[in-house]
C-alpha cells in the first residue's frame, strides 16, 4: 500500500488527523457503551445506539460466555404427527410412531460436533426466540417428513382443517413440537456428585402445534 | 493477523457452504421474513433485499470464499476485507440463530481491519510484482488499537458477567460446564477432575481471575507477554475440552494484535510528538 501521509497530514491539527481521532474516539466509546452491563445509566444510551449499530452491522452487546451461570442444555427437539381429530400418533410404514428428532449431541463425535456446530447453535436457540422461528422449523419438518405436498393451514374459527382436507381429497395432519432435556439434580448439601452418582431427570415441554393439509 | 483471520474465515465459509440451503434459503429452517422479524426489522442483509434463493446464496458464498482466499494471499486485501464485512453482516443477519460470539468477533475484526495496511507484509501481489514496502500511517496503528480495545472489552465484559453468577463466585461453575453434553468432552480428561471439589474450585476461580486480570495485564508493557501467554493457554485449554468451533482460535488471533512491535513504535512516536493522548 503506498504511503499516503503527506507533510500536511503529519501536523497534529491536520484535518485528516482530526478526522481519524474523532472516528477512533467514537468507535471506542461505542465499544464501551455497547459491552457495558445494562444499568439505569447505560441502558437508555444502549437503546439509543442500538438501531444505528444494527443497521451498520457493528452491534455486539454484553459478553456473557457461560455467565452469569453455565446453563446445562443437554436437550433436543421432537415432533410427533397426529391425524386431526385423532389422539393416537401417526405410525410410520415400519409400524413405529412417526417422529422427528433433532440430534442428541452426546451421541456425536467431536468431529461431527465441529462441522455441525451451526446445528448445535440453532437447536439450542430456536425454542427461545419466539413463535416465527418455531413455525418455520415446524414447516420444514412437515415438508421433509410428511412430504412437500403438505401445506400449512391457518387455524381460523370458521375453517376446519379436516373439512378443508376432505374438500381437497387429502388428509389433515397436526404436528406437535416439543423440547426435551436431561437435567442434573444437585444434592441439597451442596456437594458435587460424580457423573455416575448424579441424579438426572427428564424434563419435557410443548413448544406448539401446526396443522397441515395435503 | 490477516492470515489467521482469513484462514479461520475460510473454514467458517466451508461449514456454511455444507448446509447453505438449510440455513440461508426460504426452503430451509428460517425464512427471511422471520429472520428480519427477530430484530424488529432493524438489521440489514442482502438476503432481505433480494429473495434468498439457492442460487443467490450459493453465488454469494462462492464470492465470499474466493475473497477469503485473496485476503489470505494478500491480494488487494483492504478491498477484500471490506467486502467480507458486507458478506458476514448479510449472512449473520440472515440467520442469527446459528451464530454466536465467534461470528461477532469475525464481523467486528473484519470491520476494524478495513483500516489497516493489510498488504504491508506477506502479500502475494507485492512479492510477485515487486511493489515497494509501504509505510503505515498513524491511523493504521489506531486501527490495531481498536482490535486491542475490542479484546479488552470482551474479557472485561465476560469477567463482569461471570462475577454476577453464584456458581462462578462459589467455585462450582466448571462442574456445570462439565455436564454440558453438547459442548463439553472434546478431549479426554481424567474423571477425578470433576470428582475433586478442590480441583473444580481452583479451575473455576482460575478462569475468573484470568479473565479479570487480562484486560489490565494486556495493556501494561511489563506484563503484556505473560498476559498473552496466559490468554493463549486459557483458550487452548478450552479448545481442548470443549466444542466451540472457531471461537478460541479467533480470540488467539485477536491476542496476536498485542504482539506488534512496529505498530507500538508508531504510536509511541506519535505520543512523543503530537499524539500526547495516544494510548
Amino acid at each position: 500500500m503506498p504511503n499516503t501521509d503527506t507533510d500536511t497530514d503529519t501536523k497534529p491539527t491536520s484535518p485528516r488527523r482530526v478526522l481519524v481521532r474523532c472516528f477512533v474516539a467514537i468507535a471506542l466509546l461505542t465499544i464501551v457503551i455497547d459491552t457495558a452491563p445494562k444499568s439505569a445509566v447505560t441502558g437508555p444510551i444502549q437503546e439509543y445506539l442500538r438501531p444505528a449499530l444494527n443497521v451498520t452491522g457493528l452491534w455486539q452487546g454484553e459478553w456473557p460466555l457461560f455467565a452469569p451461570n453455565p446453563t446445562i442444555n443437554n436437550g433436543w427437539l421432537s415432533a410427533e404427527f397426529y391425524r386431526v381429530g385423532s389422539t393416537s400418533p401417526m405410525l410410520a410404514p415400519n409400524g413405529q410412531t412417526l417422529t422427528w428428532n433433532s440430534p442428541i449431541w452426546s451421541e456425536f463425535s467431536a468431529w461431527d460436533k465441529f462441522y455441525r456446530f451451526r446445528h448445535v447453535n440453532y437447536f439450542n436457540r430456536v425454542p427461545f426466540r419466539g413463535k416465527e422461528p418455531l413455525d418455520d422449523l415446524a414447516d420444514y419438518i412437515a415438508r421433509t417428513t410428511l412430504g412437500p405436498e403438505f401445506q400449512f393451514v391457518e387455524t381460523k374459527p370458521n375453517l376446519d382443517p379436516q373439512q378443508e382436507a376432505a374438500n381437497k381429497g387429502g388428509e389433515a395432519i397436526e404436528l406437535r413440537l416439543s423440547k426435551s432435556a436431561v437435567q442434573i439434580v444437585m444434592p441439597e448439601d451442596g456437594s458435587l456428585p460424580t457423573r455416575d452418582e448424579a441424579t438426572w431427570v427428564y424434563v419435557g415441554s410443548g413448544l406448539g402445534m401446526r396443522k397441515y393439509v395435503k | 493477523m490477516r492470515i489467521g483471520h482469513a484462514a479461520l474465515l475460510i473454514i467458517c465459509t466451508i461449514v456454511w457452504m455444507i448446509d447453505r440451503d438449510l440455513w440461508f434459503t426460504d426452503a430451509g429452517m428460517l425464512t427471511a421474513r422471520s429472520a428480519a422479524a427477530l430484530n424488529h426489522g432493524q438489521q440489514q442483509s442482502l438476503f432481505f433485499w433480494f429473495p434468498s434463493s439457492p442460487w443467490l446464496v450459493q453465488a454469494s458464498l462462492a464470492i465470499l470464499f474466493v475473497q477469503c482466499w485473496l485476503l489470505l494471499l494478500g491480494c488487494w486485501s483492504r478491498f477484500q476485507i471490506a467486502c467480507i464485512f458486507f458478506w458476514l453482516v448479510s449472512f449473520q443477519h440472515r440467520n442469527p440463530l446459528i451464530c454466536d460470539g465467534e461470528d461477532t468477533v469475525f464481523r467486528l475484526f473484519s470491520f476494524m481491519m478495513i483500516w489497516m495496511p493489510l498488504d504491508h507484509r506477506w502479500s502475494l501481489l507485492r512479492w510477485r510484482f515487486g511493489w515497494p514496502q509501504s509505510t503505515a500511517g498513524f491511523e493504521h496503528a489506531w486501527a490495531l488499537r481498536l482490535v486491542q480495545f475490542e479484546m479488552t472489552a470482551i474479557y472485561a465484559s465476560n469477567a463482569w458477567s461471570k462475577f454476577q453468577g453464584q456458581t462462578w463466585r462459589d467455585g462450582t461453575a466448571i462442574y456445570y460446564v462439565g455436564q454440558m453434553t453438547d459442548m463439553f468432552g472434546r478431549g479426554w480428561l481424567p474423571a477425578w477432575m470433576f470428582e475433586s471439589e478442590w480441583f473444580v474450585h481452583q479451575a473455576t476461580w482460575g478462569v475468573l481471575v484470568c479473565e479479570m486480570v487480562l484486560p489490565i495485564a494486556l495493556w501494561l508493557r511489563p506484563t503484556r507477554r505473560i498476559a498473552i501467554g496466559l490468554g493463549i493457554a486459557l483458550h487452548l485449554a478450552i479448545e481442548y475440552s470443549m466444542n466451540l468451533f472457531l471461537f478460541e482460535w479467533i480470540m488467539i488471533v485477536g491476542l496476536m494484535a498485542f504482539l506488534t512491535p512496529n505498530s507500538n513504535k508508531r504510536v509511541a512516536r506519535g505520543a512523543a510528538g503530537d499524539d500526547a493522548r495516544a494510548p
